[in-house]
């Protein structure tokens, strides 16, 4: 079956870990436990007729004091990148994010997650700050790991443009 | 895993910090079969990897990072679908593909503790900014 690596890539606290575990186990806490490193774990999509296996790297976030490092991304196909739009400050870790990809592979698919859906009277930072990024991502989605909103879409749309063509 | 060495080079490797911790290894041939494995692989999570048999449908998250070109590829705090925390060194020579994998659950369980504080201390200081800033 066709294997391809998937990074959870955005800053501290987005929700990237809540959404793995959403997609994977059913399960959402609203206790957070930092990531250090990164935690490997594997899902099987179906997009049509075609089966993928999703191997879904979850990297630690970035924050003041840590960069990713370019390792991690060593042999990924495509990306999930992951704001939180109640924190403003997320979105430059994305755009950093987004350039660090860009510089250690060169252009890959990913999707911009707009994260924590459920609480979209807070969002407060101006979408439009993102609109560089929502102009070369494959698909722009809102999520929340808490409701199960867009979860699964999230994910299928990202596996949709890591088929090979005609799938 | 230092039996070839002499008793004097065995000794001073034994004083390093890293030979405090659990390593194993797995050597893969140019077509990805693991050729060789050894050391403490159950210690290091992964006590099912058999000889002969793709990495590919062993540890696929493996897989993906390979080939390895001349630089060694490292990757500090891994877990790979369980609650062992490994560093990965990936290296090539004439003989094979090597993948060391040695055990960091102690030092990484402090490291996430220590992340952990700060991070909830800056989403503090976030929230406080933002408080702050909209009054
Ligand atoms: N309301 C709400 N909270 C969420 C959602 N997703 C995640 N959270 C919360 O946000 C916090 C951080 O979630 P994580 O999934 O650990 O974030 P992360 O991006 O993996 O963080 P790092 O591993 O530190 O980079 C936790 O308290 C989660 O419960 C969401 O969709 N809605
Ligand atoms: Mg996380």
């Amino acid at each position: 079956m066709l294997q391809k690596k998937v990074c959870m890539l955005g800053a501290f606290a987005v929700g990237k870990t809540s959404l793995v575990r959403r997609y994977v186990d059913s399960i959402f806490s609203e206790k957070y436990t930092t990531t250090i490193g990164v935690k490997i774990d594997k899902k099987v999509v179906n997009i049509g007729e075609q089966e993928l296996s999703l191997l879904l790297w979850d990297v630690y976030g970035e924050d003041n004091h840590q960069k990713v490092l370019p390792a991690y991304l060593r042999g990924m196909a495509g990306y999930l990148l992951v704001v939180d739009p109640t924190r403003p400050n997320t979105y430059k870790s994305a755009l950093s994010l987004h350039d660090l990809v860009n510089n250690t592979l060169g252009p890959k698919p990913f999707v911009l997650v707009l994260n924590k859906s459920d609480l979209k009277d807070e969002w407060e930072a101006d979408i439009a700050e993102l609109q560089q990024l929502a102009n070369v991502a494959v698909a722009v989605m809102e999520t929340s790991a808490k409701t199960d909103s867009g979860v699964n879409e999230m994910f299928e749309a990202l596996a949709s443009a890591l088929l090979p063509i005609n799938g | 895993m230092t039996n070839d060495l002499p008793l004097s080079v065995a000794r001073y490797v034994k004083t390093l910090p890293v030979c405090s911790r659990a390593m194993a290894y797995l050597c893969l041939d140019n077509d990805n079969v693991v050729i060789n494995r050894g050391g403490a692989l159950e210690k290091c999570g992964m006590p099912s990897i058999e000889k002969g048999v793709l990495i590919s449908e062993q540890l696929p998250a493996i897989a993906q990072l390979l080939p390895i070109g001349e630089k060694a590829v490292v990757l500090v705090n891994t877990q790979i679908s369980t609650d062992t925390i490994i560093d990965l060194h990936l290296f090539a020579d004439t003989i094979g593909q090597w993948v060391l994998i040695i055990d960091n659950t102690e030092a990484g369980l402090i490291l996430q503790s220590e992340q952990q504080e700060r991070l909830c201390n800056d989403i503090i200081k976030e929230k406080n900014t933002k408080n702050g800033g909209a009054r």
